[in-house]
């Protein structure tokens, strides 16, 4: 589609009313924007979103019945699918309607644009200097009366419904006799604990804490080292010191994408259930959670000392242990303990799927419904969890 | 080649910054260009276009009509000195130019001040010579020694004979002065030893010695972040000479220190540079210093060289030209 209102936007049809005439249509912004890839990438995205659902809204479309009723059976592609099995038969030109609204989204972007109106991706998307170039040329106006800052609140407003549609929000199940029946006799026997098992729940809980404390002992040298080649102040400089970051950046990111939990459910098929799974699991997340960190607090490093340290002739690792090392080790041994602390508050919950430690034990006496057992475990999770959040606090507190 | 260095200034007034090699245009690396009277008439923006397009021509016009003599200087008499800088160019990524073409020489045993306004390049150059920014283009010689692109280990090696110091110090804050001062040595102490702190008993006393020579030697133990501002600079000094450097360059060393500091550390900066025969080029913006401490000043304007000289030769005029015109009213002197 061209919404270009009139010949303005085109491309090299010289300086656009040079006499500062503006109109109400042409608007004061008389600058054409650049349409770049990444920009028209997000907007598509964005307008194809708002798009399918103001689609699904007016036509009635659900999520339950987005087998049916959007298109009729005439239509180009599904007819050449039919014959299939039952499901995916009206996927397919769900896909095509998305990705037709997303061609169109892209579209009305760079119209938009070419109007000389900023989207959202033209402003989230614009190169620094180009900013700064463009921001002299005229007073700023209020965010929300741009045409990017109308297209983001209008995006939030849509999603804010759609969730609330979506994860069928409801008051009355909440005030609902019935259920609120069911959790006061829960919350009961939960505040009654039957302390004859404090001691294995005590037990449970060290091997839990230790589970933990293993887990973050064995990921911090990992992530110590592996936290220098993700940082892109130290590993942009030559071609491959880029790609190792890149490389290692989207092995971390994926690692840490992957809860805990699903690892642990992956590490106890592969070295048995047990604590031992748990750790390794807690371990994993840890080492990529903490490069992370680590990497983020290189990068934000004052670049001075290690002007000063280079100036005197020092190779990269006594660059990396002289001017680096001392800027980031008290941030890091504070993150380190923050660690630790999530981390036994993890591992409760990765004893849930048989990681070992007092998770398990949860999962055993809630199985049998015995409410007042896991009252009396859960006082100690609570308990140890508020200790380990105090002790962390005062020690990060000491080390500032 | 097209010489970059000639333009206009903003007042339409054409002025041509080759002039000011010894009055005389120079090209490619100083060794050819026209060599005019003191008083040469002002170029018109015509004849100063003229000679960015043909050079050869451009010279001989020149010598005519300001009645000067072309002149081909031979390159070996250039090499003999410590430091030649040889059209440098500096580009960064945006299109930056923040050296154009920049020639000058440095002698052994030399004062020299660069002067110029915020962004002319001045901190630009000074870290191309050490390789903390590698030049996009042009020549730097040692000693007639081509080390524009140094290997690696070459490069490490450079930084050990050029020190640096700096306006912000750039100490290690969580280190004692001392080994701060240590960390000069670095550049001939294998890795795992310095990281180990294994530094010998002889490179301690020498250490010392330099803390001592800069008059701090009783701070030695103290956290180089509980110093004052002129205190670390001159830890920072004597971790530049830790490194036996034969040139030192120093970025703005004093702006960051109140006017009585400034002299003090400024004296020591002239102590290692007469007593250890130190070379220093030095990066300074207040004209009174430069008036005290230069040798030898050069001017940089927008990446490019507009004044090489002695720096009893800037006045109003000169400083316009360096400064630009708006600044006229500030009083020098
Ligand atoms: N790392 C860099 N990346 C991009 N541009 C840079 C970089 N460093 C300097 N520049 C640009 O190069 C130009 C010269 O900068 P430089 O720091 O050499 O100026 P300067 O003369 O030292 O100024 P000052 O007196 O403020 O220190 C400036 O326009 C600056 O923006
Ligand atoms: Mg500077």
């Amino acid at each position: 589609m061209s919404s270009r209102p009139g010949s303005r936007g085109r491309r090299g049809s010289g300086r656009p009313n040079q006499h500062g005439k503006s109109s109400f249509f042409t608007g004061t912004r008389e600058r054409i924007r650049p349409v770049t890839i990444k920009q028209t990438i997000f907007d598509a995205i964005c307008f194809g979103y708002l798009l399918t659902i103001a689609l699904a809204v007016i036509t009635g479309v659900t999520e339950d019945d987005v087998e049916a009723r959007l298109l009729p059976e005439s239509w180009v592609v599904s007819s050449f699918l039919t014959a299939k099995e039952e499901a995916p038969k009206n996927q397919l030109p769900y896909a095509f309607v998305v990705l037709a609204l997303t061609a169109l989204g892209a579209s009305l972007s760079i119209g938009i644009n070419r109007a000389g109106f900023q989207t959202l991706g033209g402003f989230l998307f614009e190169s620094p200097d180009k900013k700064a170039r463009l921001d002299t040329e005229g007073p700023a106006k209020t965010w929300w009366k741009t045409t990017w800052g109308i297209q983001t609140i209008i995006t939030f407003l849509v999603t804010f419904a759609a969730a609330i549609v979506v994860t069928e929000f409801s008051l009355y199940e909440i005030f609902s006799s019935d259920g609120f029946e069911g959790a006061r006799r829960v919350f009961s026997s939960l505040a009654t604990p039957n302390f004859a098992i404090l001691p294995m729940a005590v037990l449970a809980i060290l091997e839990t804490i230790f589970m933990a404390f293993l887990a973050t002992v064995l990921a911090v040298p990992a992530a110590f080292i592996l936290s220098f080649f993700c940082a892109k102040n130290l590993m942009g400089q030559t071609k491959i010191g880029f790609a190792v970051y890149t490389f290692l950046r989207a092995l971390l990111n994926i690692t840490r994408s992957i809860e805990p939990l699903i690892w642990a459910i992956i590490f106890s098929v592969w070295v048995g259930i047990g604590p031992f799974a748990g750790m390794l699991a807690l371990m994993l997340h840890t080492v990529a959670s903490l490069a992370k960190l680590y990497s983020e607090l290189v990068e934000s490093i004052d670049d001075g000392p290690v002007d000063g340290i280079l100036a005197t002739g020092a190779g990269p690792l006594q660059v990396v242990w002289f001017a680096v090392v001392p800027q980031v080790i008290l941030p890091y041994i504070s993150f380190t303990i923050y660690r630790w602390d999530i981390n036994v508050r993890m591992s409760t919950i990765i004893g849930l799927v048989g990681g070992g430690g007092i998770g398990t034990l949860i999962m055993q006496f809630q199985g049998q419904a015995r409410w007042h057992e896991v009252g009396t475990l859960a006082l100690v999770i609570v308990l140890t969890v508020w200790a380990m959040d105090v002790a962390s606090a005062y020690i990060r507190e000491a080390i500032k | 080649m097209i010489c970059p260095t000639i333009r206009g200034n903003e007042t339409g007034q054409p002025f041509c910054p080759l002039m000011t090699h010894d009055q005389g245009g120079c090209h490619d690396g100083n060794r050819a260009g026209v060599r005019l009277r003191r008083d040469f008439p002002p170029l018109s923006r015509r004849r100063v276009h003229l000679i960015a397009l043909n050079l050869p021509r451009a010279l001989s016009t020149m010598a005519k009509n300001c009645r000067g003599v072309v002149f081909r200087r031979k390159a070996h008499t250039l090499t003999a000195k410590q430091l030649s800088i040889r059209n440098l160019a500096k580009r960064f990524s945006g299109d930056i130019h923040a050296l154009r073409s920049v020639s000058f020489d440095v002698e052994k045993g030399e004062f020299l001040v660069i002067i110029g306004l915020s962004g002319s390049g001045k901190s630009t150059l000074l870290r191309c010579i050490n390789h903390l920014h590698e030049p996009t283009g042009g020549q730097i010689l040692l000693h007639g020694q081509d080390i524009t692109r140094p290997r690696t280990a070459e490069r490490r090696q450079l930084r050990s004979r050029v020190a640096m110091i700096f306006q912000q110090f750039n100490l290690i804050g969580r280190h004692t002065v001392l080994s701060n001062v240590l960390m000069g040595a670095l550049g001939r102490t294998g890795t795992l030893k310095s990281i180990l702190g294994l530094f010998s008993a002889q490179e301690r006393k020498r250490a010392l010695e330099y803390l001592d020579l800069v008059g701090i030697a009783d701070k030695a133990n103290i956290r180089a972040d509980r110093l004052s501002g002129g205190q670390q600079q001159r830890v920072a000094i004597a971790r530049a000479l830790m490194q036996k450097p034969e040139i030192l360059l120093a970025d703005e060393p004093v702006s960051s220190l109140d006017p009585a500091t400034c002299h003090v550390v400024m004296d020591y900066l002239k102590k290692i540079n007469r007593e250890l025969d130190i070379t220093i080029l030095c990066n300074l913006h207040f004209l009174d210093l430069v008036r005290r401490y230069a040798r030898r000043v050069v001017a940089l304007r927008e990446g490019i060289l507009v004044f090489e000289g002695d720096p009893k030769e800037i006045d109003q005029e000169w400083f316009r030209r360096i400064y630009g015109e708006e600044t006229q009213d500030v009083h020098i002197e």
